[in-house]
């Protein structure tokens, strides 16, 4: 028997994550406010992506969110606090400076474009979405596990969402652009709001799951110094991962109701067994099956970290593939 | 021998109702429905053909693969996985419950917990195990804890404690299940019960039956009313993209013959609909949801090239009409109608200036010597000339001398080179013997030689691009009276607010699966006088890690604030 004294907590995790988060709340109104005082006299229509306030800061946060990602990979490495520290400092200035420009390009849509709308309505705005989502639902975990080696499996996700939006604006899809008639409805922000924090979460999952294999991998060859050392215990990161998902998946399928009732609203017809449609379903499906399987049978364990990255894996399809490989109702997020 | 069948039966339930065919079920699902994303769902006989082959396609046809969600198959899964789903509700339904009453006996301690804790409890003053617990009661209590203590021990110095919290989370169980249930019953509903079809309305027209999609035809269904277009209308951005498309429309009640003619019969409703924002009537509901060219008339003028005259003809068709002329074998069809059309209007290549330049008709034509090319002509640019071979996915744009409606320079144009080839076989010329057909040309024309260099640069640049692509024909828009037809789609629906209801139910039942169920087992001992022993044991409803950390920082505050001494015991 292992006797273990405690010490009196005095703040919840809880209050103290609140708090933190309420902080970041007022410095993203604080610089959404800044950047539309600075640019609101200057914009004209028709303005070039490159000249618009919003597109320098999102360089900017994503220039932060990469040195966060590799800082995250480094403290694996260095196992100090510190550094660990700084990782998640960069990846919350990267977070606040994606939200920040997210609200400005709402702003800069009213005076670049003839009708002014939310920048959810192409494939590079919602990746900007995407990256900045991903980073918070993180970071959310961050703060209640108190662990921050998790980041380095995340981060590089966000990495990889941040070379998408760089290579759409490369191509040309990064401009401001009207929307279609379809998109049209209030609806839009709920459902696109939800299925992103769906993603969102669905991808700290994954990178949970890879963490997970990784120690397992670790243990069984017995190793007790180097990386592992910096990797949180097992039943941690398989919580984290079930966590994610049990997060992610009640907005998720939220998303897809309010997707049919959209649907429903604008074209009469809730299901049409369109790609994304059914995308949506498969990956339900395959995150109700791990719930199951996890609730119910308590499997835990390398099995449910495949899931999960398996999981992440069909998003992943349903979030872009659909839009570059397939074509359907949702080919406003379509590339080429 | 009946004895045996209902075991079978009932072994058949359990499995159909277990937890591992249902996780299977899921995936098998998920993975199978990946099939209808990758073949394209309802196309023609003749796409698949093209697509597959033949072998493949019988193959992908006997499975339904074309229309694999409405496949038999597919059908039967969906009903299995709503019958594993309603009979695992109803057996697992009845030990929801009954966790979830109020308990009569505290439940045995169980084999495995999140966290175990021993409490040292010494109080100054002489109180009894009864008011130990019972003050511990009160502090569960604070925490949101419902506490049962156990009195019918037959040992005096001790008592158990039972508490939990978040059991209404259990409940979850049912709204999700069964609004999946509702969801899936109310799909039903509306397959069997509703239908979805298709209404395209010209302008002015009104129309009494919808159509249906079966298989690759449309049938039309009989609607107790007629809907009349009054008027359809596009706005368009800046650049040409539509910003938004309405009707309005007119539903009257049907005349006693049926014939939607007659306008002065009573009117039931009018609106002006759009995309979203549709027009719902008892239980039909009409939305709009496309638009096209109801074969819009149009004038164009036809330059055949293939002559070496270049005789000009116009012409007058309409949108989506083909015209045949059986001398030459040539098929002229009229593709499209754009009212706004977006060009690039810079020469440098790595500049773009974009600009609507207005209307623009796209025409096909297909000639037994050249194949099929398709043009897009300017009505406001008629110099401007786009055009694409087949197969080709870009326009090619090219920027004439001179507009090939200029009779003059087109006559023109066709003397030169009628000179040019006179002197030599085809192939190149150089650019002295251009001049020289050139000037002969204007002389036999008696155009004064002033004119050459302006004229000449005007019929050089002509005559470079046809050369250069070996073009058939030139066409030049001139006028069109553009009619559309508004594309409505028309449903009903009686399963919808079925599907509503499901949907809430499983919203509201994902949103209680967040409530997580903790439950402590505290034995107290009277150790002895003044002295108890206090252990701790919880569980959560799920492996629960950060909720377990809080619930241990409560009970450590407890202890704190009291005095007590709290010990982790690690097993």
């Amino acid at each position: 028997m292992n006797e273990l004294a405690l010490q009196p907590e005095q703040t919840s995790r809880a209050t103290i994550t609140f708090q933190k988060w309420a902080t970041y709340c007022l410095l993203i109104i604080g610089f959404v406010g800044l950047s539309i005082f600075a640019e609101h006299d200057t914009l004209t229509p028709g303005q070039a992506l490159d000249t618009l306030l919003s597109y320098k800061l999102t360089g900017y946060a994503n220039i932060l969110l990469a040195a966060s990602a590799l800082v995250y990979i480094a403290s694996l490495k260095f196992q100090g606090e510190l550094v660990a520290k700084w990782a998640s400092g960069l990846a919350v200035a990267g977070m606040i400076g994606l939200f920040v420009a997210i609200f400005v390009r709402w702003f800069e849509t009213y005076q670049v474009l003839e009708e002014g709308h939310v920048p959810i309505s192409n494939l590079y705005e919602v990746t900007i979405f995407f990256t900045a989502l991903t980073v918070a639902i993180y970071l959310i975990m961050e703060s209640l596990y108190q662990n921050r080696s998790i980041g380095a499996f995340i981060m590089p996700m966000v990495l990889a969402s941040v070379w998408l939006q760089e290579w759409l604006v490369l191509e040309g899809y990064g401009s401001p652009s009207e929307l279609v008639p379809a998109l049209k409805s209030y609806w839009m922000h709920t459902h696109v709001l939800a299925n992103f924090i769906g993603y969102g979460a669905f991808a700290v999952a994954g990178g949970s799951g890879v963490m997970y294999l990784i120690r397992a991998r670790l243990e069984k060859k017995g190793k007790t110094e180097g990386i592992i050392r910096s990797l949180p215990e097992l039943k941690i990161i398989d919580d984290v991962m079930y966590r994610a998902i049990a997060i992610g998946f009640p907005v998720f399928t939220l998303a897809v109701i309010l997707g049919a009732g959209w649907a429903y609203y604008a074209w009469g017809s809730y299901w049409s067994w369109d790609p994304k449609e059914t995308w949506s379903l498969i990956v339900m499906l395959i995150y109700a099956g791990f719930l199951h399987a996890r609730l119910l049978k308590n499997w835990s364990g390398a099995r449910m970290a495949w899931w999960a990255i398996l999981g992440f894996g069909f998003t992943l399809f349903c979030f872009l593939g659909v839009n570059l490989f397939l074509s359907g109702l949702h080919s406003y997020g379509a590339v080429g | 021998m009946k004895k045996e069948s209902q075991g079978k039966i009932n072994k058949v339930i359990g499995i159909v109702s277990s937890m591992p065919f249902a996780i299977g079920l899921l995936c098998v699902l998920a993975l199978l429905s990946v099939i209808g994303t990758l073949i394209a769902q309802n196309r023609s006989v003749d796409t698949y053909r093209a697509t597959y082959g033949d072998f493949w396609y019988s193959m992908f046809d006997t499975f339904g693969f074309f229309d694999m969600y409405h496949s038999w198959w597919y059908l039967s899964l969906l009903s299995l996985l709503l019958l594993s789903l309603v009979i695992a509700t109803v057996r697992h339904g009845y030990y929801i419950v009954a966790g979830v009453k109020p308990i009569k006996v505290v439940p045995a301690l169980p084999r495995k917990h999140a966290l175990k804790v021993e409490i040292q409890i010494d109080e100054q003053s002489n109180k009894s195990i009864e008011q130990v617990g019972n003050e511990l009661s009160d502090e569960m209590a604070n925490l949101g804890f419902k506490s049962w203590i156990n009195n019918s021990q037959t040992d005096q110095n001790q008592r158990q404690l039972f508490s939990r919290k978040g059991t209404i989370g259990k409940l979850s169980f049912f709204p999700v299940h069964i609004g999946l249930a509702i969801v899936l019953i109310g799909g039903l509903v509306s397959t069997q019960f509703g239908f979805r079809g298709v209404m395209n309305i010209i302008q002015g027209d009104s129309v009494s039956e919808v159509f249906i999609k079966e298989g690759d035809d449309y049938a039309p269904i009989p609607l107790p009313f007629s809907v009349k277009n009054d008027q359809f209308s596009i706005d368009f951005y800046e650049m040409g993209k539509p910003s938004s498309f309405q009707s309005t429309l007119s539903v009257y009640e049907l005349s006693e013959d049926n014939s939607p003619a007659d306008s002065n019969r009573p009117l039931i409703a009018t609106k002006t609909i759009s995309v979203n924002d549709p027009l719902r009537l008892d239980d039909i509901t009409l939305y709009q949801a496309n638009f096209g060219d109801a074969g819009s008339p149009v004038d164009f003028q036809f330059t055949d090239l293939s002559k070496s005259d270049f005789p000009q003809h116009d012409i007058s068709s309409a949108v989506h009409k083909i015209l045949e002329d059986p001398g030459t074998g040539n098929r002229i069809s009229i593709l499209d109608l754009n009212e706004h059309t977006v060009l690039n209007l810079s020469n440098d290549p790595m500049e773009s200036r974009m600009k609507d330049v207005g209307p623009s008709i796209d025409i096909k034509i297909q000639t037994p010597e050249d194949g099929t090319i398709t043009y897009r002509s300017y009505q406001h640019y008629p110099h401007i000339l786009s055009f694409k071979r087949m197969g080709e996915k870009k326009w090619t744009t090219e920027e004439l001398g001179f507009p090939p409606s200029d009779k003059n320079m087109i006559d023109l144009l066709a003397s030169y080179l009628e000179q040019l080839y006179s002197k030599g076989s085809s192939g190149s010329f150089t650019d002295q013997q251009r001049k020289e057909a050139f000037a002969i040309t204007l002389k036999s024309k008696n155009i004064s030689i002033d004119n050459a260099p302006e004229l000449g640069a005007a019929i050089g640049q002509t005559q470079q691009i046809l050369e250069k692509h070996r073009l058939p024909a030139l066409f030049t828009l001139k006028a069109f009276d553009r009619i559309f037809y508004t594309g409505l789609q028309v449903t009903k629906d009686p399963g919808a607010w079925i599907i509503w209801l499901g949907s809430i139910m499983l919203m509201v039942g994902l949103l209680l699966i967040y409530i997580i169920e903790y439950r402590m087992w505290i034995s107290i001992k009277q150790a002895g006088p003044r002295h108890f022993l206090c252990e701790i044991v919880a569980t959560s409803s799920r492996t629960n890690i950060v909720g377990i950390q809080q619930l241990r920082a409560n009970l450590n505050n407890i202890a704190n604030n009291k005095g007590f001494l709290l010990k982790e015991v690690q097993s």
